[in-house]
């Protein structure tokens, strides 16, 4: 047992338990999401398959970054029989948690797949799970997030494949959950480490790579005149809106702002085609395409829509998750550590019209995906459809009206940083999760609700302006007595 | 007005840690006054007092006049901060971020930017990310000094420069002294940069002032004394009370002496005892001053 | 005139400056009537506080050492010849305080000691 505690003091931690829960939520979501589909897509899907990836995969995911994060520092490599007391408290996870995903199965499915089978190829998917994210080289973890999307989206096909061949799979798992293993516990590994400032649990040493790398970017892509024109600015709060949108986005300039939507219309083209090849009557591609146009563009007030389930949220998650990670990560607001000759009164002003200049940016993207998303259903072969009051635009309205939640929450989360928490990445993860539960339950509260279209967009406008209003006193009554160092 | 910075029983508290305890200060006419302290003294939190980026539990601040609360942007575009935590926008090149920030004063003197940006040797085209720690307190420093402040608050703006930029940037701040006629709070640890450039000494511990004088007064107050015997030894312990600190052996004694200068004579005759006087430096005194204990 | 003066020694740095002005006005290196830097140009020289200057300033022009013309830099003040004479005295007397406190620590008769003394004047004019 003993071999085991270094092992488990650096795994129990509150930012491990949390990203654990949050883990076990989103998976036991998909995972009953895909057991019971829409009539659509049902037969792509191996609920069991991809549980007993999932669950594991995601545990091991967890253990490797807690272990990476160690193996950042600067001792690691130097403490005594590290490797291998580190190596056993994993494989040691790694088993448990595989039997108990396999009990699971046992007791609750019918399956023909055999349960060694299963036990294999969970075991499999943990050790990959510790280096799904290889901070020391791209293409692995390209490679592993393909893996990853065709196990799970061809789950059926492989699943088949499993029950014929179980010898192979079985080996076939245990090898690349061998192969994952030793590449994460190598004396290189350990040894190249500590140089390379990167890690992929969020934490103190979160993202690094990644914020390293997007700072590295930034200062390359910036245009090479910065637009930036204004004179003194004054006292007026409008003016001081153009600073704050500056200091958002100023670094991004047109060349990286088509970058950015080129790469969108890059992933959008990648799955237009695999739609468009993945056609007809048992074409996965064609059918997510109906569902997802079908949850976009349908309005709730159709007698044909009865259907609830995974689309929809879906779309709802995505318009949500959206908004969210623009107002938590990113905002129009005042960043640096700047003395800005605002009173705090001004100070709110401008972190309120920010807020609205982000709405309407966001209302812009949505339009962007709205256009973008007929043509893709014209391209496609769906009968364009113009209902009134879409599913998409409920799903907008109920994020824009919960937003000042997400910009609230960000001053909540300044606040705790500057008092010394952790874990900023961390709450930007919370914080977006918990925004987009929010706006799922109000929008199963508010489905509830059978309302004419006439009265919905009513009250949404109505709620919009409420909660605007409500946010604008909050923010002034939070400039007005809160700590702002 | 008559005080450029005052505060009257400011109290903060954060949990249950009391950062400051029922300050009192006032600060007033050009001058540069030192703000010294261990660290977890308070200096910082004080420092964003004065500045209005914090709120007081107790008690009240006032700065140019105006509660601190209530600074507005008549009374911000007169202030200069340097903080110690440096957060700038990294994708903007030195050039450009002073040019932003010049946006917001009405003022902003490009011959001085220029200077400094010679002198203290910052190259303009780097980016801001891309500068090492050193060279962001550089930039810091002039984003806070070229819009001419009445009112400049340095929070440990040297830790990171080497010896010939401190010396510059002392220089300079005397000249801004001078020049501008600016009141200036330099909190720091390096004691000998902070000596040669302050009048008025301000010490924190735990969160409640120590000292709050005169840096003359003070050098004046403080001194060292060899006593030597010339009979027989010395008492195990000196029981008066201007002796704050001492080291006894035999016929020789090393004591620490708070205004002692009245009492050397009666002191030399009362032990028949050689005294050798020597003064303290600001580094020698801070011991003395933070927690009155002894260091011979 | 130059002026060396320590920020670090322990003694006020406006102390320095009044005692470097005193000896070398009593020494003669600094003769009646000649003109001394202004507060501004001499804070600036020596990189000290401008307030320090003027404090060193006034306390000589107290002392009578130096005088104040409004407007313009102060000028060293001229004095009688008995009064100088005095100054050096004074100055001399400070200088040997320490040597008279280290010849009784020493245990040695004040004869010797001057003895000593009168040999390194006659060794310095040789």
């Amino acid at each position: 047992m003993l071999t085991l505690r270094p092992f488990f003091l650096l795994v129990g931690r509150p930012a491990v338990f949390t990203l654990g829960a949050l883990g076990l939520l989103f998976a036991g979501f998909t995972v009953t999401g895909l057991a019971s589909p829409d009539a659509r897509i049902a037969g792509y899907f191996d609920a069991v398959l991809v549980a007993a990836l999932l669950f594991p995969g995601l545990a091991g995911w967890l253990a490797g970054a807690v272990i990476q994060e160690f193996q950042h520092t600067s001792v690691a490599m130097l403490l005594p029989g590290v490797r291998s007391r580190i190596a056993s408290g994993f494989l040691f996870t790694g088993v448990v948690v595989t039997a108990v995903v396999v009990g699971s199965i046992a007791l609750k499915s019918t399956t023909s797949m055999n349960l060694a089978v299963l036990f294999a190829v969970g075991s499999g998917a943990f050790c990959l799970g510790g280096i799904f994210i290889d901070p020391l080289s791209t293409w692995i973890t390209g490679a592993n997030t393909v893996l990853a999307l065709l196990l799970v989206g061809r789950s059926q096909d492989v699943s088949e494949l499993v029950i014929a061949h179980p010898v192979l799979a079985t080996a076939l798992s245990l090898a690349v959950g061998a192969v994952s293993f030793f590449r994460l516990f190598a004396r290189s590994t350990f040894r190249r480490k500590p140089f390379v400032p990167t890690s992929p649990l969020p934490g103190r040493y979160s993202f690094e790579r990644s914020r390293q790398r997007e700072r590295r970017r930034t200062i390359r892509d910036r245009p090479k005149k910065i637009a930036w024109h204004a004179g003194y600015l004054g006292s007026d709060s409008r003016r001081w809106v153009r600073a704050a949108f500056h200091e958002a986005h100023g670094a991004h300039g047109w060349k990286a702002f088509s970058k950015g939507v080129s790469r969108a219309w890059g992933v959008g083209l990648l799955v237009l085609i695999y739609a468009w090849a993945d056609r007809g009557e048992m074409g996965l591609g064609e059918a997510l395409a109906r569902s997802i146009y079908d949850a976009l563009f349908r309005s709730p007030h159709e007698p044909q829509f009865g259907e609830k389930g995974g689309p929809f949220l879906m779309v709802l998650i995505f318009i949500a998750a959206v908004g969210a990670v623009k107002a938590l990560y990113r905002p129009i607001a005042l960043h640096a550590g700047l003395t800005y000759p605002l009173s705090r009164s001004g100070r709110a002003r401008v972190h309120f019209r920010g807020g609205l200049v982000d709405n309407a940016l966001f209302l812009l993207f949505a339009a962007f995906v709205y256009v973008a998303g007929h043509l893709t259903g014209w391209l496609v072969g769906i009968e364009p459809r113009f209902d009134f009051m879409p599913y998409y635009f409920r799903a907008l309205m109920l994020t824009l009206i919960l937003m000042p939640l997400a910009y609230r929450g960000r001053l909540a989360l300044l606040a705790a940083t500057r008092r010394g928490a952790e874990n900023t990445m961390l709450g930007v993860i919370f914080g977006v999760t918990a925004f987009v539960i929010a706006v799922i339950v109000l929008s199963v509260i508010s489905a509830g609700l059978l309302v004419p279209p006439l009265a919905e967009l009513t009250v949404l406008i109505a709620a919009l302006v409420v909660s605007q209003w409500i946010y604008r006193q909050s923010l002034t009554d939070y400039y007005r007595a809160a700590d702002l160092a | 007005m008559e005080f450029v910075f005052e505060t009257n029983g400011l109290t903060k508290r954060f949990d249950e840690v009391t950062a400051l305890d029922r300050v009192d200060l006032k600060i007033g006419r050009p001058s540069i006054v030192g703000l010294l302290g261990k660290n977890g003294s308070g200096k910082t939190t004080l420092i964003n007092h004065l500045m209005g980026l914090q709120l007081p539990g107790e008690g009240s601040v006032t700065t140019l006049g105006r509660p601190s609360a209530e600074l507005g942007h008549d009374e911000l575009i007169h202030i200069g901060y340097v903080p110690q935590e440096i957060r700038l926008l990294d994708w903007m090149t030195v050039e450009q971020h002073l040019h932003y920030v010049s946006c917001f004063y009405p003022k902003w003197d490009r011959e001085r930017e220029k200077r400094l940006l010679d002198e203290l040797e910052l190259e303009a085209s780097k980016p801001v990310g891309a500068l090492s720690t050193g060279n962001l307190q550089k930039l810091a420093v002039i984003l806070a000094v070229c819009h001419h402040p009445h009112l400049l608050v340095l929070d440990e703006p040297v830790s990171d420069l080497d010896p010939i930029v401190r010396e510059k940037l002392l220089a300079f701040l005397l000249e801004l002294l001078r020049e501008d006629e600016a009141t200036i709070l330099v909190s720091s640890h390096v004691l000998r940069d902070v000596e040669k450039v302050v009048d008025w000494v301000v010490c924190l511990d735990e969160g409640r002032v120590v000292t709050d004088s005169a840096l003359d007064e003070l050098k004046e107050r403080y001194s060292r004394w060899r006593v030597v015997s010339k009979n027989g030894d010395l008492p195990e312990i000196f029981s008066e009370p201007f002796v704050i600190g001492q080291e006894v052996s035999g016929r020789e004694a090393c004591l620490l002496v708070e205004n002692g200068a009245s009492q050397i004579d009666a002191f030399r005759s009362t032990y028949g005892a050689e005294i050798v006087e020597r003064p303290l430096n600001l580094e020698e005194m801070f011991p003395v001053l933070v927690q009155k204990k002894s260091s011979c | 005139m130059i002026l060396v003066v320590d920020p670090h020694s322990g003694i006020p740095v406006y102390r320095q400056i009044v005692e470097q002005i005193r000896f070398s006005v009593a020494s003669g290196l600094l003769e009646p009537g000649e003109e001394i830097p202004s507060t501004r140009a001499l804070s600036a020289k020596l990189g000290v506080n401008p307030m320090t200057v003027s404090k060193a300033f006034g306390l000589l022009e107290e002392d009578g050492v130096l005088e104040r013309r409004p407007g313009r830099p102060h000028v060293v003040r001229r004095r009688r010849g008995k009064s100088i004479h005095a100054t050096r005295l004074e100055q001399l007397e400070q200088a040997l305080r320490p040597v008279a406190t280290k010849t009784r620590q020493l245990d040695l008769e004040p004869d010797t000691a001057v003895q000593i003394f009168r040999r390194l004047l006659e060794d310095e004019e040789r």
